[in-house]
């Protein structure tokens, strides 16, 4: 099976599922998820833009899915966390059978974005970076007391461990 | 301009929570497992236990059976009780003796009864202890372990049981105190 293949839209799975799909294959069980080596691993390019040399670069991230190969492009001047989002929500759009997408602006990412695809995928980059079951484990522990502490835990951002924690009533 | 992904730098790396994280997660999923196996095994008990006691009593009440079965006759022929001899033979004294025994028959099988719910409840706390041992597997590290010199030192010097007989003596006493007592 070519591991560039993006899945048919036919049997498009749900954001859960092929997170859970992806990270049985391509995880090794140990925090935090590293989308890019995941990435690597399904024969996607990961390629940094913004920054220094590339100034002008004005979007978070984008996928493209027209060429040989797929292309995840992230903005490296933005907060590593969202860096790591983007990246996991662009696997999303692959993950979910999504074709390329409109390059992602910081609106992209909000819960109030009204796109299905995008919702989605962000659904999908949640799934990825703040597996539930290890989350509940760690709940369980009750030696992390804060959100900023999960946060750090899964190296995400204290908003999308509290959409997390809420999603999956974890918390009110 | 782009750089592929051999061009990103990692000088960043995760913070130092998510290496205690994966500590605790390991720790968690193996209490977890634990856990499982206790209550596994607790089930295993209590049904093995459940099947021996149910084949006892099945065994027990079979061969009481056949006995009361063969009772009229058997019965009528020993000496029993207020039976008397000279009617040992007769068909009405064994009629007669065979209620007797079936009292006797169903005081027996209360009593196994009994029992066995004795062993069922012993089974089902020996089931519960076992669950709740696989719960107590972290050390408290802020409280010292009590030391050996310590318990010898806080252990009672009188024999077991000495304290009991010492009460028990001050009451009796007490109680003929009371007896000697002048009526008023």
């Amino acid at each position: 099976m070519n591991p560039t293949a993006t899945p048919s839209s036919s049997a498009t799975p749900t954001p859960a599922r092929a997170a859970a799909a992806m990270l049985a294959r391509h995880w090794d069980g140990k925090l935090p998820v590293d989308p890019r080596r995941i990435a690597a691993a399904l024969g996607i390019r990961v390629v940094a833009r913004g920054g220094r040399a590339d100034p002008g670069y004005a979007f978070s991230g984008y996928f493209d899915n027209t060429g040989e190969q797929p292309v995840i492009e992230y903005n490296q001047s933005e907060a590593v966390v969202r860096q790591r989002f983007t990246i996991a929500h662009e696997l999303g759009h692959y993950a979910l059978g999504h074709a390329s997408s409109p390059r992602d602006t910081p609106a992209s990412f909000s819960t109030k974005v009204a796109d299905d695809a995008e919702r989605l995928a962000n659904r999908f980059a949640a799934e990825l970076l703040i597996p539930a079951k290890e989350l509940r484990l760690l709940l369980q522990t009750g030696k992390l007391k804060n959100v900023a502490e999960f946060a750090d835990a899964f190296w995400t951002s204290q908003l999308a461990i509290t959409y997390r924690m809420q999603g999956l009533g974890l918390i009110p | 301009m782009t750089s592929d992904l051999n061009d990103i730098s990692d000088d960043l790396s995760p913070p130092v929570t998510t290496t205690i994280a994966n500590d605790l997660i390991s720790e968690q999923a193996t209490r977890r497992l634990f856990r499982t196996l206790a209550l596994a095994a607790a089930l295993l008990t209590l049904l093995v236990l459940l099947g021996t006691m149910a084949f006892i009593v099945h065994t027990f009440l079979s061969e009481f059976r056949v006995l009361a079965l063969d009772a009229p006759v058997q019965l009528a022929a020993a000496p029993h009780g207020a039976a008397p001899p000279a009617a040992a033979s007769s068909t009405p004294a064994a009629a007669a003796a065979a209620p007797h025994f079936w009292v006797s028959l169903g005081a027996f099988t209360t009593s196994i009864a009994a029992l066995v719910t004795a062993l069922v409840v012993a089974a089902t706390v020996l089931a519960i202890a076992l669950v709740r041992a696989s719960f107590t597997m972290t050390a408290r590290g802020d409280e010292p372990a009590p030391s050996a010199v310590d318990t010898l030192e806080d252990a009672p010097v009188t024999l077991p049981a000495a304290d009991f007989v010492k009460a028990f003596g001050e009451s009796v006493q007490t109680a003929l105190k009371g007896l000697q007592a002048p009526v008023r």
